[in-house]
């Protein structure tokens, strides 16, 4: 292939890129009562870019010399994350524009931390995970502290930028290492010098990459920022951070410890297993003593993030091919499923922030049935889904985790899945019961109403229950997704 | 010399980095630790490069892409910083304590 043939398998990235640069200038030129302009304009790059997705599934290949790859498993990220870039485009402008915080900008960074991920998902080379690694979360702080006048907001983003820096050295230096052992940053490289050979020094690489890796996806014990961050964070922004590079971090996990890492998945399926059943019981016992909304679902992303990993835990035991594939096809939807509903539920918590002083808990949720009952309805929906309960993309997601566990032969992991849904239910229910049960507080915050976020609300809410009772639709998709690693 | 002696250095600077992190409060502090860790990645992969048989320059090249990412980073973080000083006037992380729970 030459090298125009390869630039055609970057479509979806190059897209991203001419886009951010259509940003910038197009802000420069747009007056200020015009700026909300950028959003049509950001979404429809967006939608873009995502109809590029199609036009490179099905290639399978390896591009420039082994540093990029273009699979279906890719492909499939990279249309998850253009999907999660677009419901936050959306969700983001009332939120941003009542405290003035600049919408150029925040479409801009935006648009580069997708940009990263979709690298992170086709990366086949180490230099190209570390690449795409930093390029999707430095977007990701300056996001988080984009409400430069706000207190929370600078504390949030401080802290996440500090221990995101640390996380990003120590996987740094297991990346370094495994270098040295290997001879090779090549992600099928490394696979095949390993070949289940286990030394001292492999060990402590893999150490490193563990910590560094967990740190990026928020698992207990490495959780400490998350609440933080994405308490301090816009609440609409919290939405995207929860899901974008928690989608990212687990495209890491999958190229460096389902493929380069794959030879020696019995020994990572240890630490694995204690860092998933720690990470969902903790967060969803932390989540049950929270008042403050946003610290809430920040913990329940906590808990989904241990659900996420059973799914690659059983990938890791399962014996036969088949079996493990089914593993990695259940993350595939649980993120899937997790993007959109996560994002659309902190949207409903940033719309009933209209006004800027009033603070976001669980009482401006107080009778929200009857002062906004689309809204309140939609939020019904979005808990059940998070619950995991039927007829909501929720539902099989848990559904195709816990049989995945079982058919791996770690059904006491499912058993304690179940245990952490039920325990979680008390949390997001509750979120039900101040909406339809509670008078609403004497003089409630007003809600923003604005088109774009309606409509982005009303989508989520759609997707979720469509997918919630055809599942299958996107099927063929996981299936090839995950036959590319095999 | 052999490898073992740049291996050693670079170990104790990335040791030498962690601890700042952790030990020191002051966020301008901890980010010059964090380079510090940076640095130390960049002599092991240079030294790899090295000893390893010379038939591609993979670590070489992986150490000058970490240099531009880290000046970045420091830019990034640099930018963070500033803004919070403006908000609380202060750059020890001990006092940036209004999120918790």
């Amino acid at each position: 292939m030459d090298l125009l043939d390869d630039l055609v398998t970057l479509l979806p990235e190059l897209i991203l890129v001419a886009l951010v640069l259509v940003i910038i200038t197009v802000d420069l030129f747009l007056p200020r009562a015009e700026k909300w302009l950028l959003t049509p304009l950001t979404v429809a790059g967006l939608i873009l870019a995502g109809a590029a997705c199609f036009v490179v599934w099905d290639i399978n290949e390896t591009v420039y010399s082994g540093f990029y790859v273009v699979d279906d498993l890719s492909v499939f990220l990279k249309g998850a994350t253009i999907l999660t870039g677009i419901l936050s485009a959306l969700f983001a402008p009332a939120y941003l524009l009542v405290r003035r915080i600049p919408l150029g900008e925040f479409n801009m960074i935006l648009v580069s931390a997708l940009l990263g991920m979709c690298v992170l998902a086709s990366s086949s080379d180490m230099i190209t995970v570390f690449l795409g690694l930093e390029l999707m979360t430095m977007p990701s702080y300056l996001l988080t502290g984009l409400h430069k006048t706000d207190r929370y907001s600078n504390e949030g983003a401080l802290k996440y930028f500090l221990l995101g820096s640390f996380a990003s050295a120590i996987v740094l230096f297991g990346v370094a290492w495994t270098y040295g052992l290997t001879g090779t940053t090549s992600v099928a490289g490394i696979a095949s010098a390993l070949d289940g050979e286990m030394s001292a020094g492999i060990l402590v690489a893999m150490g490193f990459l563990t910590v560094g890796a967990t740190f990026k996806i928020a698992a207990v014990p490495f959780h400490y920022w998350t609440p933080d961050a994405y308490q301090g964070a816009p609440t609409p922004i919290t939405g995207f951070l929860s899901v974008g590079p928690k989608l990212g971090a687990f495209a890491l996990l999958i190229r460096v410890f389902a493929e380069a890492l794959e030879p020696l998945r019995a020994d990572w399926l240890v630490i694995f297993l204690v860092l998933t059943v720690l990470t969902m019981t903790v967060g969803n016992v932390v989540a049950l003593t929270q008042v403050n909304l946003k610290r809430m679902l920040a913990y329940s992303s906590i808990a989904h993030t241990g659900y996420i990993m059973a799914g690659l835990a059983a990938f890791a035991n399962a014996t036969d091919p088949g079996v493990a594939a089914q593993g990695i096809e259940a993350v595939l939807f649980y993120i899937l499923g997790y993007a959109v509903m996560n994002i659309a539920a902190f949207a409903v918590v940033g719309m009933l922030q209209r006004d800027t002083t009033r603070f976001g808990g669980l009482n401006s949720f107080a009778g929200l049935a009857t002062r906004a009952p689309w809204r309140a309805a939609a939020m019904a929906v979005l808990m059940l889904s998070l619950t995991g309960i039927p007829p909501t993309v929720g539902f099989f997601a848990k559904l195709y985790i816990l049989l995945a566990s079982v058919d791996a032969g770690l059904a006491w992991l499912a058993v304690i899945i179940v245990l952490n849904a039920a325990l979680a239910a008390f949390y997001y229910l509750r979120v039900i019961v101040y909406m339809y049960m509670r008078d609403p507080e004497p003089e409630p915050a007003p809600i923003d109403t604005s088109p774009f976020g309606s409509v982005a609300l009303a989508l989520s809410v759609a997707g979720v229950i469509a997918l919630g009772i055809f599942p299958g639709a996107v099927l063929r998709f996981l299936e090839e997704s995950a036959a590319s690693l095999f | 010399m052999g490898i073992e002696g740049y291996l050693i250095v670079s170990t104790l600077l990335f040791g030498i980095g962690a601890f700042g992190f952790m030990a020191r409060r002051n966020a301008i502090l901890m980010l010059i630790s964090i380079e510090l860790m940076f640095n130390a990645v960049n002599l092991s992969l240079v030294a790899f490069n090295a000893f390893l048989p010379p038939d591609e320059n993979a670590g070489a090249v992986f150490a000058l892409m970490i240099m531009a990412v880290a000046a970045a980073e420091v830019t990034v973080g640099l930018a963070l910083v500033i803004a919070i000083i403006r908000t609380r006037q202060t750059a020890e992380v001990d006092q940036y304590s209004d999120l918790k729970g």
